[in-house]
């Protein structure tokens, strides 16, 4: 492999993240040292849904606060919304108010006297004039399905973990961030949580055009979600693949303590008796939909 | 401990509790809200039994009733026969019951892992050379023996919790509350804890399990399911499941595996629909389509 040009002329439009030989290394020259990523290749696309996964302690986190600088770029080469990490004068407010990042358990971040206050908070601290912040805000609480009007003058210390968790995540996206940055958006919450948090994060990447990045520990969730995985394994990316490809490697998934989403087990199961389902069914309600038209073909 | 006359015998029985919690309104008055209304449930000895429920439910309300944290306003909390509401009884009943919460970083109190699971017998005034044993034999029953001198920041989520749950078992207690204990942990977190919480049932432990992980519930005895501050099921994992109807309801869902089974069920395959194996009913879909 050739070594890559300061300014990778490879990046089109099209391209939202790009690494090339991105390294990085904690405490470096001391006895903690820590080599946390080791020559990370990748390039994630406007508009792409991805999933970023492994095992606690294989970098994910890591590699997903290099996207907005909260971790400064060592070497290699990163470009995240057309802006070069590397550049010694990076526009890091810019950066900031491209790259939206959910962190865990966002709902512990909220602050403010109400939850207009909140989440108009980000664009102010932008200098956006306070009107418009406000616009900002009701549009990114109506994006998360709140009711503004209900909600706007609340303490946001009086709603429930879900409601919490959408009035964090309106935060960010009051921003206009044109990449989204998760980790673990659904953590500790119910199965209805879950659900409702995950087709929001749908519905603004597919709608609103937005990239999301999403770091998850649910297999489960990553396979019926993301359009591409990518697996991190001790500092490095060991897979990248479309959900359906990379779980069908089940003892290499298994091999790096992570779990087979269930319906992926279960078509996988079907496959080695020569049972081939559409490369689009991955739901519960896809899988039986196809089995019915199948059985119903057979009897015929 | 665990032969089979004490299986019958009740570890907690709860009859017609309920409690509320104070709301202050915007007009400011004060309210109050359902925490949890009219609850009836029996625990057996040596049983594993699971309180499901979305959040907001009241399963952590009522747990925290289970050994007299909160005492029910209406109703009654015994704890092998002890009422939780009669002061003099608070004492014995928090060593019979032993509870570990959500979050492994607020229940550590010491830096040193022996010393943090040596809190609870030290606050009991055992004797030192007591204290010792029973710290070794509780960090031996989490697998955590290996770490004793270490400290316990440095430790993984689920390694947090087992040393958290090692410092209930130095009390000695009869019934383990696990409220919620494995929702803030990655996967393998939470099968360490859950691997530990079914070993220590299997040496007589009454084990309550509280969650909202549906696929955690599937090797228990006991099933409840919460919803407004009330029991709205119970039964076996298998009964609760095939009742998706009021699953979906109060907002929770069986594994994909087992909703995938009952739905091909009731469309004509013969499959299996209290599997919760996706291979097993992978083989068993074939043999239907062959």
């Amino acid at each position: 492999m050739s070594k890559s040009p300061v300014v990778a002329p490879q990046i089109d439009e099209k391209v939202a993240i790009y690494a090339n030989n991105l390294n990085f290394v904690y405490n470096p020259k001391s006895p903690f040292e820590k080599h946390a990523l080791k020559d990370i290749s990748l390039s994630i696309n406007k508009g792409e849904f991805v999933a970023i996964v492994g095992h606690t302690g294989s970098g994910k986190t890591t590699f997903v606060q290099h996207l907005n600088a909260l971790v400064r770029h060592q070497s290699g080469d990163l470009f995240v919304a057309g802006l070069n990490l590397a550049d010694k004068k990076l526009d890091l407010k810019k950066l900031r108010g491209s790259v939206g990042m959910v962190f865990q358990y966002p709902e512990y971040q909220l602050f403010a006297d109400t939850v207009l206050e909140d989440v108009a908070f980000g664009p102010r601290n932008f200098g956006v004039a306070r009107e418009d912040a406000y616009k900002l805000a009701k549009n990114a609480l109506e994006t998360v399905g709140l009711d503004f009007e209900q909600i706007k003058s609340k303490s946001p210390f009086d709603l429930s973990g879900g409601e919490k968790r959408r009035v964090a995540l309106a935060g960010v996206l009051a921003m206009k961030p044109q990449i989204l940055v998760l980790d673990e958006p659904t953590a500790g919450l119910d199965p209805q949580g879950k659900r409702e948090i995950l087709s929001l994060v749908k519905s603004i990447n597919k709608q609103n055009d937005i990239t999301v990045v999403m770091v998850s520990h649910d297999m489960n969730e990553v396979y019926e979600n993301a359009d591409r995985v990518i697996v991190f394994r001790d500092g490095g990316v060991v897979y990248d693949l479309p959900p359906r490809q990379l779980f069908k490697l089940e003892d290499q998934i298994v091999s790096m303590n992570l779990e087979i989403p269930q319906m992926a087990q279960f078509t996988n199961a079907l496959e080695k008796q020569g049972i081939v389902l559409p490369d689009d069914c991955i739901t519960v309600d896809q899988i039986f939909d196809a089995l019915c038209q199948l059985k119903g073909g057979s009897n015929v | 401990m665990s032969n089979i006359n004490n299986q019958k015998q009740i570890a907690i029985s709860v009859q017609g509790a309920t409690h509320y919690y104070k709301v202050y309104n915007e007009d400011g008055t004060v309210g109050k809200a359902i925490g949890i209304e009219g609850i009836d449930l029996d625990i057996y000895q040596g049983s594993f039994v699971a309180l499901v429920g979305h959040n907001g439910c009241g399963k952590s309300t009522l747990a925290k009733h289970l050994n007299g944290i909160l005492l029910p306003a209406m109703g009654k909390v015994e704890v092998f026969g002890l009422d939780t509401a009669n002061k003099a009884n608070i004492f014995e009943i928090r060593k019979q019951v032993g509870m570990v919460f959500q979050n492994p970083d607020n229940q550590m109190v010491a830096s040193i892992v022996e010393e943090d699971v040596a809190f609870g017998p030290e606050n009991l005034g055992i004797p030192q050379k007591e204290i010792v044993e029973r710290v070794h034999k509780a960090l031996e029953q989490v697998g955590m023996l290996e770490f004793a001198k270490r400290t316990p920041h440095k430790l993984s989520g689920g390694q947090k919790q087992r040393i958290a749950i090692a410092g209930a078992l130095a009390i000695q207690p009869q019934v383990l509350v696990l409220d919620e204990s494995t929702a803030m942990l990655d996967p393998q977190g939470r099968k360490e804890v859950l691997e530990v919480a079914h070993q220590l049932n299997k040496q007589g432990m009454t084990v309550v399990l509280i969650t909202h992980f549906m696929e955690e519930v599937l090797d228990c005895d006991h099933v409840f399911v919460m919803s407004g501050g009330h029991i709205v099921d119970q039964g076996t994992p298998m009964q609760i499941f095939a009742n998706s109807k009021l699953l979906d309801e109060v907002g929770l869902k069986a594994p994909r595996t087992v909703e995938l089974a009952q739905k091909l069920k009731n469309a004509g395959f013969d499959v299996d629909d209290t599997t919760t194996d996706a291979k097993i009913l992978g083989g068993a879909v074939c043999q239907n389509l062959q």
